[in-house]
């Protein structure tokens, strides 16, 4: 499957979207002379919740800090609402200030020398807005994320979790057109992290400002997006809703980099095709899901197959006689407390299996191993 | 993390198991030897101010107020004083916020050019500036002025370099570089992302500025502010080659007229003294109050290149502003003093058609005198590197990295003789050298002991600014493969702050080498120095030759610093 399609893809609405909100069309950014973003395009639409996904140094805070107006691209144009932001045919750069978004940076960005509610009026202000009706939307944006009665405190007096969220205050009080957050967790550990991800998803759902939310991390993207943007080295991996890209990754990287997956590789059967495409790994044939298109094999010729950890069944006797259902041992068990990791000496090779500790196996137990075509997904190989 | 408003970053974090009760060995060792060496000068500033019997006792046998009269009728010198220094530091503070805004946060070109230029001022010093534009811009004679009366005809001067504004302006240009690197370093540590989202959030890159950006710099600028000030209530050579034709005093030039003159009247320059370290205290606490909640913790942000401002219209003003001020601090004096250097008559030659290196020859071969300052600044530059070195490692090893209580006094104690000026200092050490039975007067020993005390601030901030980068658990995991403490010093430490110790040892050569302010007291008739015989040869040698003189000086403190840059980026290369 080529590039372009990917990006025609990345264009497409997803069911029952509105009206197109932020587009980036073929755009390319470089730091010096190392390219960080190749020919880009996606489109984020009205109330939309979109995550840039990807390892770090994949161009994802980049493309963010373009939208913003922070970065200069070197290529291609970016539309917010009707107005052109940035164009290199039409020698469009308009500077951040009057984008009319707001940000959610990584650092928070609080400015210590101004205190909660000097620092929510900030872009009230700078907007134009006087007197009471920015004392209005500074309380308003502070009650929302229970801020209130820090509303005089210095900033310097308040805790990360506390200045993330006035940055996030901050951001919704000036009504902007998108917000864009820029790994606005990765500073917080891990308990604060699970908690202001929840809240920050029921402001959210609160409201109806579409975002851009770049991570690392695959939970957060999970959680907080309608649609995530996957990204690999300056370009799009793949796109769609959160479970569409968990249960089909279109290439290994995806299958790898987001969830647990056994990667197998092996021929495809004689005579499959995208209908019912059988892979023979070692001495086991895989019923494989069905696919719209053959993905493109390694150089060696072999195909891949992406199974999910969590979806391979454990069982004491073979209970269907069907199908992707072979013998196994238990070869190693590690328990990590809410899941079970086994390793099953399987025909195919190793097995990488999810498990729970309400059933364990021991090590050394021999069982049955069942897989669901539906969950043997082709996928790209690098 | 990078902590505003202060001079020094705090040192890391530590797991102390078992709290030590008792200091250090080291640090109490390290606090008696300095509150001796702090404390001993001073207390003979005060007994000789409070002098009533006989003004040459040291120490004074009867005490009085009789001096402090006298300081009364004299309250121009300390007028002077303070409106040099004042309106120079806010001169010199407000060219520094400029052009440190214009390197580090515009897109204003020739950034790295600037920088470079902009720290050749510090260490060539007060001395050659003065020279320069005593020069350029005295009334009558100055080549600025009589240039300009040739073209327009006037016989009014443009400039006046002998006048107050032209002494707070002259001192004002050349106190600036130190400012613009504090407040650079400043701009540097700060997060820049605290200014992307102000653009982001719709301010303006004026509003950014002034919103933002100046208000988060206003503690770094308030530090250097106070540091411009010490120095110039201190700073003697500039105040003394413009303003002694026209009579002008401030405190320091007084100090020096008061020891000079027959009688030499000490008390009264004592107490002078101690007021001007009374108003430099008062600085200081006045600094520390207005710091006070206003040290911002920044967490620092990804590495991401600062975004520049791009300023439109004002990027060519800018530009020529900075050009103007490497123009007037630096390519016009030296190349003054340059061509000044190689005349045969003190009427200017511009045509080089007489030029002569007879000048050279004469300060650096002829004349003893000279000669001997030469050798024996260079000797003191080493033997001030090399010894400071040791002190400032020493002092930094036992606030950064020695268990137990006292670290925090052993810090404020060795940073304290900043708030002293040179010149004040240095009378209090003459007295201390010559009232112990040391015998070292009028030798070089006299003026390595005064130098490296006085340089203790600066060499200790230089190093210790160097050993809070070096991660504690690199000695530690020494510790724990069986090294003791001086196998650890000498396989983990020094190597690790090798480059460190370069730089400090460098910038103590440079700043013994130009040296003035403490010299012209702590270097007698048999040691003589290169400061203090500009400074004389000034008086009585004729412009070509000091010009000469001057020009060497500022030869050896550029090969210096020349020599620093390349083993810097040699050793970034390997």
């Amino acid at each position: 499957m080529s590039k372009p399609d990917r990006a025609d893809a990345a264009m497409t609405a997803p069911e029952g979207a509105a009206a197109p909100l932020i587009q980036v069309r073929n755009l390319a950014a470089a730091y010096g002379t190392r390219t960080v973003i190749e020919n880009l395009s996606f489109t984020v639409y009205e109330g939309e919740h979109v995550s840039l996904l990807g390892p770090s140094g994949c161009g994802k805070t980049t493309m963010l800090r373009c939208i913003a107006g922070l970065e200069t691209p070197i290529a291609g144009d970016i539309t917010i609402g009707a107005e052109t932001v940035f164009s290199v045919t039409r020698r469009t750069n308009m500077p951040p200030e009057r984008r009319g978004l707001s940000m959610v940076f990584q650092s928070y960005a609080i400015w210590p020398h101004m205190t909660v509610f000097e620092n929510v009026a900030y872009g009230l202000r700078s907007r134009g807005l006087r007197g009471a009706a920015v004392r209005e939307k500074v309380e308003q944006a502070l009650q929302t994320v229970g801020m209130s009665e820090y509303i005089d405190r210095s900033a310097t007096a308040l805790s990360g979790g506390q200045q993330q969220r006035v940055a996030f205050a901050r951001s919704y009080a000036t009504t902007p057109r998108a917000m864009l957050l820029d790994e606005p967790l990765s500073n917080l550990d891990a308990r604060m992290r699970a908690q202001m991800r929840d809240e920050l998803k029921d402001l959210q759902r609160a409201s109806n400002l579409a975002t851009v939310y770049v991570t690392h991390d695959q939970e957060e993207a999970m959680a907080m997006s309608d649609r995530i943007i996957v990204m690999r080295e300056g370009r799009i991996e793949q796109v769609g809703a959160p479970l569409e890209i968990y249960n089909q990754p279109r290439s290994r990287f995806v299958a790898d980099f987001i969830g647990a997956a056994n990667i197998v590789s092996g021929r495809l059967a004689p005579g499959s095709d995208e209908a019912g495409p059988v892979l023979a790994v070692g001495d086991v044939s895989l019923r494989c899901a069905p696919c719209a298109r053959l993905p493109r094999p390694r150089e060696d010729g072999q195909h891949l197959a992406a199974i999910r950890t969590v979806y391979p069944e454990i069982r004491r006797e073979p209970e269907r006689g069907v199908e992707n259902e072979w013998p196994v041992t238990v070869e190693r068990r590690v328990l990590l407390g809410d899941i079970v990791n086994y390793s099953l000496s399987w025909p195919g090779g190793t097995l990488r299996v999810h498990g729970f500790p309400g059933r364990l196996w021991a090590e050394g137990e021999t069982a049955w191993v069942y897989i669901s075509p539906r969950h043997i997904v082709l996928v790209d190989a690098d | 993390m990078a902590v505003y408003g202060e001079g020094l970053a705090s040192p890391p974090a530590r797991v102390v198991l078992r709290r030590r009760r008792w200091p250090h060995p080291g640090v109490v060792v390290a606090v008696v030897c300095l509150l001796v060496v702090l404390a001993y000068p001073v207390l003979m500033l005060v007994s000789s101010a409070f002098n009533a019997g006989d003004p040459q006792d040291l120490p004074a046998t009867q005490y009085g107020f009789t001096h402090v009269g006298e300081l009364l009728d004299h309250a121009d010198w300390i007028r002077n004083t303070l409106i040099v220094s004042l309106g120079g530091t806010i001169i010199a503070t407000a060219i520094a916020a400029v052009l440190a805004w214009v390197f580090h946060r515009t897109t204003v070109p020739g950034h790295n050019v600037f920088e470079t230029l902009i720290a050749i001022p510090y260490p060539l010093g007060p001395l050659v500036g003065g020279l320069a534009w005593s020069v350029l811009g005295s009334p009558r004679a100055g080549v600025i002025n009589q240039a300009f009366r040739y073209v327009s005809g006037s016989t009014t001067p443009l400039i006046n370099t002998s006048s107050i504004t032209g002494i707070v302006l002259v001192m004002a240009v050349f106190e600036a570089p130190v400012a613009v690197l504090m407040i650079g370093a400043a701009m540097r540590r700060m997060d820049p992302s605290l200014e992307e989202c102000s653009a982001v959030f719709g301010g303006g890159r004026l509003r950014t500025a002034l919103r933002v950006t100046l208000p988060l710099m206003m503690p770094a600028i308030l530090s250097a502010a106070l540091f411009v000030f010490t120095t110039m209530m201190g700073s003697f050579a500039i105040p003394a080659i413009l303003g002694s034709g026209a009579r002008f005093y401030v405190a320091t030039t007084a100090i020096y007229v008061l020891f000079q003159g027959y009688p030499p009247n000490y008390p009264l320059a004592a107490l002078l003294g101690l007021v001007l370290i009374a108003i430099t205290g008062a600085a200081v606490w006045l600094n520390q109050h207005l710091l006070k909640g206003r040290s911002f913790t920044v967490i620092g942000g990804r590495g991401y290149r600062p975004r520049r401002i791009d300023v439109g219209i004002w990027k060519w003003p800018l530009f020529g502003f900075a050009c103007l001020y490497v123009l007037v601090s630096l390519v016009l004096p030296l190349g003054t003093l340059a061509i000044a250097s190689l005349q045969r008559t003190a009427d200017i030659d511009w045509t080089g058609a007489t030029w002569t290196l007879a000048n050279f020859r004469y300060v650096l071969v002829d004349f003893p005198t000279t000669r001997a300052a030469i050798i024996n600044s260079l000797l003191l530059g080493i033997g001030t590197g090399t010894i400071g070195v040791v002190i400032a490692a020493l002092l930094a090893w036992l606030v950064h990295r020695a268990t137990g209580p006292g670290r925090r006094f052993l810090e404020q104690l060795a940073m304290l003789p900043q708030a002293f000026p040179h010149l004040v200092f240095a009378v209090g050490l003459l007295w201390m050298v010559l009232t112990l039975p040391l015998n070292i007067y009028n030798t070089l020993y006299a003026v390595l002991f005064g130098y490296l005390i006085i340089f203790i601030p600066l060499g200790y901030r230089t190093m210790s600014g160097v050993m809070v980068q070096v991660d504690q658990a690199l000695e530690e995991a020494a510790r724990v493969s069986g090294a003791r403490w001086h196998r650890v010093m000498r396989t983990v430490t020094i190597p690790l702050l090798r480059n460190g110790i370069t730089a400090t040892w460098a910038l103590l050569f440079m700043v013994s080498v130009r040296e003035i302010s403490a010299s012209i007291f702590l270097s007698g008739p048999d040691s003589q120095v290169l400061g203090p015989a500009i400074l004389n040869f000034w008086d009585s040698g004729g412009l070509p030759r000091v010009s000469a003189l001057a020009i060497v000086q500022a030869v050896i403190v550029l090969v210096m610093l020349v020599i620093v840059r390349r083993l810097d980026t040699s050793h970034v290369e390997a």
